[in-house]
């Protein structure tokens, strides 16, 4: 027994001592640097590149090879929290909450050597700034992004002799359309399989249709939601209507059954919109990946979200964060400058891995994509050409954390599911909001001493609005707000640069 | 002086073998454990205390846990795991139902023959339900294929075949049966609605000729749900006269009997019920109240002798209780129902706020029929002694009678473990499907309290916050299991 034990521990001692030598960073003489990001095909390229990158800009040894080392590593969003704030994550992370880990000290500060080496956020979409930066200090540079918006299957509309649907139109437009289309397309069937879009029972659909009628569901300095609108409530009803009278969008159950044999990202709305169950679906350029993959090609337009007078989309990014205790911060500028180089950008423009970070170096590439790829048409303009005008971020308080759940969205389902009605559910969105941020504050004594000073703020913006004067762009921290009193010339333009 | 040398050897070699365990155990389990006791007690936030951010730590008190009972969302989510766990009676029957099934011998002539039968007429059957138009999917005949498949082994391979196959579902993963039950009740196109609509088809006429009475049969259901409290009280006042029933026994009984009259007042929105109800119930208690108070027993006994009939019997009453409101109200929706282009609606499943819950205790309960609990049974009917089916036998007992007299009892011990385990697991559980098949959803209907624990430690990084609604899990627990043990022990050992 004695000698199994002694057998077993040699055993396992050499197996560590195996693992150890054989890791990323001993199998080579020059620093590792890992990034957490997806296990897609594609970062393996992008890695390639970067290495590339490092050789064409000098960093290499003296037999010419990259002096540094990227790995992927493709742990999830909860392990890399853990890791982060552990002390332990990867040297640069693909992000989605900066400003939560710029809260937590997890990030680094680089607004002084991103302006210095070409990857300042002037070099990005004014739309992401918020998400990259906190208190006007830049934390992260993007990888990619989207602008969410109607991909139109072109050859559906023509088979049963429809127009095309415009670049902008109202709900009532949509409604009138997808109506004609459902009609059409299920003829004769005893089971509706054809919708004119996927699900609008979420946030994202009916954030952009809010906005459009001037409101959003938090006020101006994020302090407080203010969701509890007649004009939320009347989104919710519309995508009520579209969903079950009008059934131009499937509702859960119908989702449910036809995704039940679904897998890989974007479920089987990719199939279906290609089979023509879907006319259009919601989705960024980087749908493109999977939608070039298919056999059966089709013909693409693009259409903004159906809305009122204030035209918007949302805007998202992926964005790279230098961790706070990375080993080797010369490697990770050096990634960064990289997720700005014209290679970089050039590869996500000719393989539509979503929208390139920084779009103006790649403004001559974006142009000949039409002929290179004549069914794609003009999609990939416009969505670029929406991202630097009409896009705005999802608004986001900084007192709420990662993992707040989306009571938007869940509101949507609880006036679905017949649980609230539609004015109910509005007011629980402002409710639950309001807890989260009171929770936060209560939580952190740092977070509810800003809180106080922003709602003075706010004191004073509401004083303004009033009165009827302009209110100095400074005072506003939600993004909604900027672009819609510039629009309305209700904004003080008394700052001209720093992020937002 | 040799033999303690070789002594202190030996212990030192066994404590070698035993130290990885042991430091394992000391590492992941016990430090964890013992932390979470003091971050229940404080304020420890990721985003204030972390690596970067070393901020002091404040203790908080009870703060933490002051703060569940103000959280609109801890209630509700407790309120969750409880339904789930409606299911767990089922489940152990079920387990029970199945075990005392397989250990039946399947072969034999006479046996085989049967089968074979039964597997034909299954066969035919679906294919004149085929041939009618009726059910005609290819899925539908490879269930039936599938049934008659196992049937026929079954015959030829006896109980040893039918016990793997049984077993399939406790060592299959979890995940993967989760995904396999969201295909299955894919509301247009899973099998299981797939052969539920030529039946709800059927049903839409029947139901349509009944719309002119929904009324009354709601009524008449509600009625009976109310006779069957007054027919329990009776017999509960009965038992407890004969001293077949202490004290607290009684108690319980009557919270439990009440139970489905007082929740009708929410659940039924007629106006007679607003009266019946509570003049029912205040009888009720009256009656009660007059007995414990105002009558000398003729037999006296302690004060919580024969809680587990409290437990079981008006338990299962509280269920048909349930059961007949939701069948009245099925009534008085009948014409929502019927009046659908498409007959009578089929259920959503999982894509529905109210089927949501019903829909994963189903999944519990094919899970629980081939489960751990079924191989516990098993071996608990082994030990059964032959010598009392024997005596039960002469005595001319029925096959329900040598059940309920013989078999139920000798497995008392067998059933309290697998209760006192199944309501911890009860309790705990709900994670994966919640994570796997519904996200915690429609509008929050599937979220449990170990998927709340979940999203406020690993998603808001409050651990504080999550480690106290961790121990306040616990504490509910130790509670249960407490009183399971006081009082089903003692109905064990009756």
């Amino acid at each position: 027994m004695k000698k199994i034990f002694i057998f077993l521990l040699t055993v396992l001692i050499t197996a560590s001592i195996y693992t150890y030598l054989t890791g990323a960073s001993k199998r080579t003489d020059v620093p590792v640097i890992s990034w957490k990001s997806d296990a897609n095909p594609q970062r393996y390229e992008q890695i390639d590149m970067y290495h590339k990158f490092l050789q064409k800009n000098g960093v290499v040894k003296e037999d010419g090879s990259p002096r540094g080392q990227l790995v992927l590593d493709t742990a999830s969003n909860q392990s890399t929290l853990i890791q982060a704030v552990s002390g332990m994550a990867g040297d640069i992370f693909d992000c989605f909450a900066v400003t939560d880990y710029a809260a937590m000290g997890v990030g680094v500060d680089i607004t002084e050597q991103a302006n210095r080496n070409g990857y300042g956020l002037n070099t990005t979409y004014e739309g992401m700034w918020s998400q990259l930066s906190l208190a006007g200090r830049q934390y992260a540079y993007p990888c990619n992004g989207a602008v969410p918006a109607l991909w139109v299957n072109v050859d559906t509309f023509k088979k049963y002799d429809l127009p095309v649907p415009p670049q902008e139109w109202t709900p009532e437009e949509f409604e009138e359309l997808g109506k004609r289309f459902v009609k059409l397309a299920n003829a004769g069937s005893r089971r509706q399989l054809c919708f004119f879009v996927p699900s609008v029972e979420s946030s994202s659909f009916a954030m952009p249709i809010l906005r459009s009628m001037g409101k959003d569901v938090y006020n101006e300095t994020m302090t407080r939601s203010v969701a509890n609108t007649p004009e939320l409530a009347k989104v919710f009803e519309l995508l009520y209507k579209w969903t079950y009278e009008d059934r131009i969008a499937p509702t859960a159950a119908d989702v449910a059954s036809m995704n039940a044999d679904a897998t890989g990202y974007g479920g089987a709305n990719f199939s279906n919109f290609l089979q023509g169950r879907y006319a259009m679906i919601v989705t960024g350029r980087y749908g493109l990946i999977r939608f070039r993959e298919f056999e059966r090609q089709v013909t693409f337009s693009l259409s903004q979200l159906p809305m009122y007078d204030f035209k918007n989309l949302l805007i998202t990014v992926r964005a790279a964060m230098p961790y706070g205790r990375t080993k080797s911060p010369e490697l990770v500028d050096m990634f960064l400058r990289y997720l700005a180089s014209y290679e970089y950008n050039k590869y996500i423009i000719d393989f539509a891995d979503g929208l390139p970070p920084n779009p103006h170096i790649v403004k001559e590439d974006l142009l000949q994509l039409k002929d290179k790829y004549p069914r794609e048409g003009i999609t990939h303009e416009l969505e670029i050409g929406w991202a630097q005008t009409i896009a705005i971020p999802e608004s986001r308080p900084r007192y709420l954390k990662a993992g707040t759940p989306n009571w938007l969205g869940n509101s949507i389902s609880e006036f679905f599911n017949g649980r609230k009605s539609a004015q109910e559910a509005a007011e629980y969105v402002e409710y639950r909001y309001n807890l989260e941020i009171d929770t936060a504050c209560e939580a952190n004594p740092a977070t509810r001493a800003d809180w106080e000073e922003q709602m003075a703020v706010q004191t004073r913006i509401d004083e303004y609005k009033a009165a009827g004067k302009k209110i100095p762009v400074e005072w506003i921290s939600n993004p909604f707000y900027i672009r819609y009193y510039r629009k309305m010339g209700m904004l003080a333009e008394t700052t001209t640069a720093g992020a937002r | 002086m040799k033999s303690n040398k070789r002594q202190l050897k030996n212990v030192c070699t066994g404590m070698a073998f035993l130290l990885p365990n042991l430091l394992g155990f000391l590492a992941f389990t016990m430090l964890p454990l013992v932390m979470s006791i003091y971050m229940a007690f404080t304020d420890w936030n990721l985003e204030m205390h972390n690596y970067f951010r070393a901020e002091p730590i404040r203790f908080v008190g009870f703060r933490n846990f002051a703060q569940l009972f103000s959280d609109p969302d801890f209630g509700r989510y407790l309120g969750n795991t409880f339904f789930l766990m409606i299911g767990i009676p089922f489940g152990v029957a079920a387990s029970l139902g199945s075990a005392i099934l397989l250990s039946l011998e399947f072969r034999g002539t006479r046996r085989f023959w049967g089968l074979s039968i039964l597997t034909a007429l299954m066969l035919g059957g679906c294919v004149i339900l085929t041939l009618a138009g009726m059910g005609a999917t290819a899925m539908t005949m490879l269930m039936a294929s599938l049934f008659g498949s196992v049937f026929f082994i079954g015959s030829i391979g006896g109980r040893t075949v039918y016990r793997t196959l049984f077993y399939f579902p406790h060592f299959t993963s979890g995940v993967a049966t989760f995904i396999l039950w969201k295909k299955l009740y894919a509301p247009e196109n899973g099998p299981i609605n797939n052969a539920l609509r030529p039946v709800f088809s059927a049903l839409t006429p029947v139901a349509e000729s009944l719309l002119p009475f929904a009324d009354g049969i709601a009524t008449v259901l509600l009625g009976l749900m109310m006779a069957l409290y007054v027919v329990m009280v009776f017999r509960k006042m009965r038992r407890w006269e004969d001293g077949e029933c202490g004290h607290v026994s009684a108690v319980l009984g009557m919270v439990v009997l009440s139970a489905p009259p007082a929740l009708s007042l929410l659940w039924v929105d007629a106006p007679w019920v607003r009266v019946a109800m509570p003049v029912l119930l205040a009888i009720g208690w009256l009656w009660f109240a007059w007995h414990i108070f105002g009558m000398k027993r003729i037999y006296n006994c302690v004060l919580d002798y024969k809680i587990g009939d409290s437990t079981i019997v008006d338990g299962v009453a509280l269920v048909a209780g349930f059961a007949l409101i939701g069948l009245a109200n099925v009534a008085w929706n009948l014409p929502d129902l019927v009046g659908q282009p498409e007959g009578l609606p089929l259920p959503k499943w999982i894509a529905d706020y109210y089927w949501a819950k019903p829909s994963i205790i189903f999944m519990g309960f094919w899970a629980a029929v081939g489960s751990n609990n079924m191989l516990l049974y098993l071996a608990g009917l082994s030990g059964v002694p032959q010598d009392l089916y024997e005596a039960a036998d002469i005595d001319g007992a029925s096959r329900w009678q040598r059940f309920w007299h013989v078999t139920w009892p000798q497995l008392a011990n067998v059933t309290f473990f697998i209760m006192v385990m199944a309501i911890i697991g009860g309790i705990q559980g709900g994670f994966e499907m919640a994570r796997v098949m519904t996200n915690g959803g429609p509008a929050g209907s599937t979220t449990t309290l170990s998927y709340y624990i979940y999203t406020q430690g690993f998603a808001t990084g409050r651990l504080g916050y999550a480690s106290a609604v961790a121990w306040l899990l616990f504490l509910l627990m130790f509670v249960v299991t407490m009183f399971n043990w006081k009082f089903g022990n003692r109905y064990t050992n009756e």
